[in-house]
């Protein structure tokens, strides 16, 4: 065991002693006064948007990415031997730093706190390089939820910085292609950017070093093991012992709960893994949502859409889908969706393996069937190709989630429905899935509207028979309230979803949200930079 | 005694707070840099003004440096008579320094003096609000404190209390005289009117909590000092300092306040402050030792004031096409348990209630109603936005019963440029070319017209999905009613190598006010702005500070520098003229000595006509001359006389107008925000349009929130303070998806116009979210006369009530037309029997 680690703060190494393992690295820059406010102020809530810093990350397909992270959801030790930038290490650059000179022009008058956030996101943002679409814009800054934010001026600014990387990274790419290394760029080890922190991220490699086993002053433990195995005997060795994965779920409690020993799921290589399979996606339990959606998102339509609502961005880029499913969170609007995509669940201890069907993981009282010993491996989404539909004997099919909150972001869900049908060539409904959560104490399916719908025509008269039934086997049983509202919902959702998707062969959403129509999701910013102030750039 | 209450060890996440834990590492480094951020008091070593238990004079050892903590046990029932109090368990604990009650502190000292004489800072026998300080305790560690708190014992009788305002109403339990203005009489035109002209009906609009950010403050005793150091956060310093010399039978000389910066305006209200201060200060007197104290987020949700309820209930008359010919408007606000600053939002209330429009015969009560919960607060647009929302809401419903367009009503109301018809009921003139100017704008750059048109033929495609626009107008006065608050001061200090530091007299809000500051003094003495340093929040060079709310803060500030340079730049005429003329310029005029570039004088340096700043400036400090300067401005011929209802209680108006486009999902009951036209008069400088741009979507936002998505919260259960996931402040995602801002500089002359109308005024305009989800919930009605009651905030719960209502509304409607054909029909077909 060791009593001490460091890591790599603004570009310099920073040692840590004996600081206990449940102190979040808010609190250690707090005290440092490293926060814009100085170092008398409390961390930001991460329910407003937390307080922000910068971590250096291989992404889900093996380049180095920066992600906005809450540092007030980070516990110290799972900082050993990473590589953290804070909102200081941008607004000193010299010369000025594009993000902070085009944020300094635009006299956003949001206060320090969110000004350091704020920055943190776009700075996230400017060296993506996959920010193309205006959707993608909201869903970057969606953490933004203070009541000093200038909307108009935030997006103006977003634009014109996402634009000017965009322009930079094409521009790179251009000639680094001239020169035969276009790929260094794919592989995100070009410095496009030409500035230290671009510099710092391409040379960037997850630090090969032993397993972490940290030692604190009260004799609490963290390990940070690199396999499975090592996993499974620590939490063998310590039953009492808490994996953490992400830690945004842990984090809220930090400074009031404590733990003897915390063992870190972050470093297991095989937990860590997503891999697009024939017919199914497997995805690592220690994923984090952000990779998630970069990768099964894009080819899952409703996941990708679900997934870049849930909570914020910085939020996502450290939670995990096994985090999130372990929790079992009553309200969690992932599970629902995974159950009408018939995923299954990989569990795994020192016994063995198992695996159940989503809705099978879910026990009464907010519980899993986890067993003590036992984690999440990986969750495997299957793909609905056509040849597999074929196998199946469906034609297509047809699957969405709707999640309801009172704000767009950072808010607990409200309910989420997630509903799929298989159908036949002629129309039919050969299966059918209808889940809920936000009802119960756990996700709840409607078997017996689910069996109804089998071999009728998917049309309204389909829906109008089967809805007692989802009235009659869906309750609200919890109490958080609305109830009224979430009754009528447990409807709602569900004639939404045929609203929405009336044809057969037809599995895109008949897009009426404003979405479509003003936000021009899908089309690109960079062009937008004509009507941006050059000069700031 | 609630369990949460007592329990809220939510250390890391109150300000200032180190968690026991983390004491370790938590070094004296760290607190000495928090002492930089409560409230501190300094003592003794002989010098003592305080009187001295017995057991304080002994003294504990102490380190020094190390704070004590202080800790708050708040009541968790909003009303009650406290049967017992027993503190001896809790003084009992180790570390534990005092536990207070209201007995400990004697009368005279349990009030928050000057402000509230009458009212106790510790419950004494009887609990007023939920949430209301019951114990002072104090300790070394919060851990002890937290124990002891376990420990106190009270015994309550509870009492049902008074929770809402309708509630208030029937018990009349008021603050102070109902308060009127009128014009003409009413009552004449409602007794000639007919029943088809005269309708009426209630409006409620709920309150809205402050950005909850949880206060804290430190006290500083040093000892052989008599001055007391406060460190507070507060909208309000000179009310803090006031507070807290009287807690300590001090001069205000000898309080040293320091205003920390606020994130927004709107976070803490200025009383609470001060109380929290006292509350602090108190403890910190006991124990003749520095103290701090910090409220976790949900003691803050609890013991910081929302917004002002208001209840108000309406008769009109009108005329076939929609003009208002009489109203009779009754306004009641809840005010909370005592009086803070809400008689002035009150009359802000009433003196808004016209709107834009010009009502003949016309009058408004209002009444301020005394309930069991924490004071209510001073937000942005308080009361400004209730009043106004009132009259808004009459002409909208006024639309859907006469099934006029609502926009024609509105334009068939406006003042008009006619004598008689431009002045408000309590007698301030209007600039109806003005309202016409922003009206017209809004409604020709937004398209609203061809949108309307266009919404109408999508909503006859859409079963599910109905979209509505709003259109606004908006008049607000600028300026408080208390005309001691247009005031503002500001010290400029010129150094000997000619940079400049400005000392506004305000707490700074991070609104830009700083920037501005800077560029109109680099301006005005023609000097790159990088020479300008500004300062807020000292109270120490700027002691009458103004508070950040219900003023035209920005402006006043803004010409008190103005005032300041002036008088330097005078003074420094006469310095250049002397040294021009040593010279040999011995020609130049006074007057035609400039500013710019760097340079005074009136022409080329190497012409020897004119001198450099900073020779200029060195030159002056040998001739002696002050390079310090306290400027001050205030807005005049402000009057306005309460009980006469009559007054020219503002410098002036800000006219503004915003259309708005909503989509309702009928089957959530979510509504997208679309598109937000704002149009409004801005500061009078052009190089502000960024600036005002801020604070207009500032504004807007606080409104949007307050009408759409921040849930209230029950005052009366200290549990259902939800947690800042559940704030629902709108975010980005929720903002409107396309914002055109057209900002239009104030008519008139420019030295008569107000400087930066425009941080709170916005507020208002988000009632055109409002109005277009009323067009959008007429849509799904057919457009029927139907009674739309939306509620606040819309949340999506509220609205897909509100569309089940008006669908049955619409059913019953149909089954009442079908049985009166069938009633008609009866006749029709008997009648060729008989
Ligand atoms: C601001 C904010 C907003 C949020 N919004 C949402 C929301 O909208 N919906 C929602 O569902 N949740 C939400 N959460 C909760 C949480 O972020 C997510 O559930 C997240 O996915 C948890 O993942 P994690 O990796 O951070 O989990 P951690 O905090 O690391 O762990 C959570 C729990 O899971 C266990 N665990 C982790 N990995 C494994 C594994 N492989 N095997 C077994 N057990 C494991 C841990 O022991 C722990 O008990 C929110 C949290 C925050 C702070």
């Amino acid at each position: 065991m060791q009593s001490w680690f460091t890591f790599e703060l603004n570009g310099a190494e920073c040692r840590v002693d004996g600081v206990a393992t449940n102190k979040t690295l808010a609190q250690f820059l707090a005290d440092r006064g490293t926060w814009p406010e100085g170092p008398c102020f409390a961390p930001t809530d991460s329910w407003a948007g937390g307080d922000l810093v910068l971590l250096a990350t291989i992404d889900a397909v093996g380049r180095p990415k920066y992600r906005a992270v809450d540092a007030t959801l980070l516990f110290l030790p799972m900082m050993a031997g990473q590589d953290i930038w804070t909102w200081e290490a941008f607004c000193l650059m010299d010369p000025g730093h594009t993000v902070v000179r085009a944020m300094r022009a635009a006299s956003l008058e949001c206060g320090p706190r969110a000004e350091a956030r704020l920055g943190l996101l776009l700075v996230e943002g400017y060296y993506r390089q996959d920010l193309r679409w205006m959707g993608q814009l909201r869903e970057q800054l969606d953490g933004i939820v203070t009541r000093t934010a200038n909307w108009r001026a935030i997006e103006r600014v977003a634009r014109q910085i996402f634009a000017k990387a965009e322009r930079m990274r094409h521009e790179a790419e251009q000639i680094a292609q001239a020169s035969g290394v276009g790929k260094l760029i794919q592989q995100g080890r070009l410095d496009v950017f030409d500035d230290i922190f671009s510099r710092h991220l391409v040379a960037y490699y997850p630090e090969d070093d032993e397993d972490l086993s940290y030692v604190d002053e009260s004799k609490r433990r963290f390990y940070r093991p690199k396999t499975l195995v090592e996993l499974l005997q620590l939490k063998n060795q310590y039953p009492d012992a808490e994996v953490i994965a992400g830690g945004t779920g842990m984090g809220q409690t930090a400074g009031k709960s404590e733990w003897e020993t915390l063992i870190s799921t972050e470093d297991v290589e095989e937990l860590r893994v997503i891999r697009k399979e024939p017919n199914h996606w497997e995805i690592g339990a220690a994923v984090t949502l952000t990779s998630v959606g970069e990768t099964v998102g894009r080819d899952v339509g409703p996941l990708g859409k679900l997934l870049s609502r849930f909570a914020s961005r910085a939020v996502r880029n450290r939670a995990t889908l096994g985090g999130n499913l372990a929790i079992a969170a009553t309200y969690g609007q992932i599970a629902p969706l995974l159950i009408a995509l018939d995923a299954r669940v990989h569990l795994t201890s020192l016994e063995g393996e198992r695996d159940a069907p989503m809705a099978m993981f879910f026990d009464r009282g907010g519980k899993s069937i986890l067993r003590p010993g036992e984690v999440i491996r990986s969750i495997s989404v299957p793909r609905f190709t056509e040849s597999i539909l074929e196998k199946r004997g469906s034609q297509s099919r047809l699957c969405d989630a709707y999640m309801v909150t009172l704000r767009r972001s950072l808010c607990e869900p409200l309910m989420t429905g997630a509903f799929a049908v298989e159908l036949a060539a002629d129309g039919t409904v050969k299966k059918a899935w209808i889940a809920y959560s936000g009802v119960s104490d756990r996700p709840l399916r409607a078997r017996k509207a689910e069996k109804e719908l089998v071999g009728r025509k998917w049309n309204e008269k389909a829906i109008m028979q089967v809805l007692p039934s989802v009235n009659q086997e869906i309750k609200i049983e919890d109490d958080r309230g609305n109830d009224d509202y979430r009754r009528q919902l447990v409807i709602t959702l569900f004639q939404k979803f045929y609203f929405q998707h009336p044809k057969v062969a037809d599995d895109v959403a008949v897009e009426l949200g404003a979405a479509s129509e003003f936000a021009h999701p899908e089309q690109p910013f960079f062009d937008a930079l004509a009507l941006g102030d050059k000069s700031v750039l | 005694m609630s369990d949460d209450l007592k329990n809220n060890d939510s250390a890391p996440t109150s300000p200032f707070e180190v968690a026991e834990s983390d004491k370790v590492s938590a070094d004296s480094d760290f607190t000495e840099m928090a002492s930089a951020a409560g409230l501190r008091i300094e003592s003794p070593d002989g010098s003592d003004p305080f009187e001295l238990d017995d057991q304080a004079a002994l003294g504990p050892v102490r380190t020094e440096g190390d704070d004590l903590t202080v800790m708050l046990l708040l009541s968790p029932h909003p009303a009650a008579t406290i049967v017992r109090k027993a503190g001896a368990e809790a003084r009992e604990v180790e570390g534990v320094e005092a536990v207070l009650f209201s007995e400990d502190l004697g009368k005279d000292l349990n009030r928050l003096m000057p402000w509230r004489p009458d009212d106790p800072i510790l419950a004494e026998d009887e609990v007023l609000y939920c949430g209301q300080p019951i114990a002072i305790i104090v300790g070394k560690t919060t851990a002890a404190c937290r124990e002891a708190r376990d420990k106190i014992e009270v015994d309550y009788h509870n009492a049902p209390g008074i929770l809402s305002i309708d509630h208030a109403m029937a018990m009349q339990s008021f603050h102070g005289p109902p308060r009127e203005v009128t014009r003409g009489d009413s009552n004449a035109v409602f007794a000639k009117s007919t029943p088809d002209t005269v309708f009426e009906g209630t409006f409620a609009i709920s309150g809205q909590l402050p950005g909850v950010r949880p206060p804290g403050v430190r006290i500083n005793f040093r000892p052989g000092e008599r001055a007391i150091n406060v460190e507070v956060r507060t909208e309000s310093p000179a009310r803090v300092r006031a507070a807290v010399a009287a807690a300590f039978k001090l001069p205000e000389s000898e309080v040293t306040i320091v205003a920390l910066p606020l994130e927004n305006s709107g976070t803490v209200s200025e009383m609470e402050a001060a109380l929290i201060a006292v509350l602090a200060a108190t403890a910190a007197m006991r124990c003749r030792w520095s103290v701090r104290l910090r409220l976790d987020a949900k003691e803050t949700a609890l013991l910081l004031g929302r917004r002002h309820a208001a209840n108000a209930s309406f008769k009109i008359a009108h005329d076939a096409k929609g003009r208002i010919l009489a109203a009779d408007l009754r306004i009641a606000l809840d005010a909370g348990y005592t009086v803070s600053d809400s008689e002035t939002v009150l009359d802000r209330a009433i003196l808004h209630s016209d709107s834009a429009y010009f009502i003949p015969d016309f009058t408004v009560k209002g009444q301020l109603c005394k309930t069991s919960s924490v004071t209510s607060a001073n937000l942005p647009a308080e009361g400004v936005a209730q009043g106004t929302w009132v009259m808004e809401e009459i002409v909208s419903r006024l639309a859907i019963r006469l099934r006029i367009p609502v926009e024609k009503i509105r334009e068939a109301n406006f003042y008009r440029d006619k004598a008689g018809q431009n002045s408000t009921h309590y007698g301030q003139p209007v600039n109806s070319g003005a309202i016409n100017r922003v009206w017209t704008q809004a409604r020709r750059r937004s398209g609203y017209d061809e949108r309307s048109k266009a919404i109408a033929k999508w909503n006859r495609k859409n079963a599910s999905f109905k979209r509505g626009i709003g259109l606004v107008p908006m008049k607000v006065g600028i300026g408080d009613p208390r005309s001691e608050r247009n005031e503002g001061t500001a010290q400029v200090q010129i150094m000997n190598d000619g940079s400049i530091r400005v000392h506004p007299g305000v707490v700074d809000v991070f609104d830009g006010l700083n920037t501005q500051i800077q560029h109109d003094v680099a301006v005005s003495f023609g000097i790159p702005i990088g020479q300008i340093s500004v300062f807020t929040g000292n109270p120490e060079t700027t002691p009458h500070m103004t508070a950040r709310l219900g003023v035209d803060t920005t402006g006043l500030v803004l010409k008190a520098v103005a005032d300041a340079c002036k008088t330097i730049q005078e003074r420094l005429r006469t310095v250049a003229l002397q040294m021009l003329a040593a010279r040999g310029n011995m020609e130049i005029e006074l007057e035609a000595i400039r500013f710019g570039g760097g340079h005074v004088g009136i022409g080329e340096v190497s012409a020897g006509r004119s001198l450099t700043f900073t020779e200029l400036i060195d030159g002056a400090f040998r001739r002696r001359v002050n390079l310090t300067q306290i400027g001050f401005f205030r807005a005049p011929n402000l009057w306005w006389d309460r009980e006469v209802g009559a007054g020219w209680p503002f410098s002036g108006y800000a006219y503004g107008a915003a259309v708005v486009e909503v989509q309702i999902d009928a089957f959530t009951g979510e509504i997208d925000v679309m598109r937000v036209d704002l149009v409004h008069e801005g500061s009078p400088a052009p190089d502000q349009a960024d600036r005002d741009e801020a604070q207009f979507m500032r504004a807007f936002a606080q409104g949007q929130g307050w009408l759409l998505s921040e849930p209230n919260r029950a005052s009366d259960d200290p549990d259902s303070f939800l947690t800042t996931g559940d704030e629902g402040i709108p975010g980005l995602s929720d903002a409107p998806i396309q914002i055109e801002i057209d900002r239009l500089r104030p008519m008139g002359e420019l030295s008569a116009v107000p400087g930066a109308p425009c941080s709170e005024a916005p507020v208002v305009l988000a009632m055109a979210v409002r109005e277009a989800i009323r067009d959008a919930i007429s849509a799904f009605s057919g457009r029927k006369s139907v009674n739309i009651d939306i509620s606040i905030p819309a949340s999506p719960p509220e609205i897909l009530m509100t569309l089940r209502d008006v669908s049955r509304q619409i059913s019953e409607m149909e089954k009442a037309r079908r049985y009166e054909a069938e009633a008609n029909a009866v006749p029709n077909t008997r009648a060729p029997q008989t």
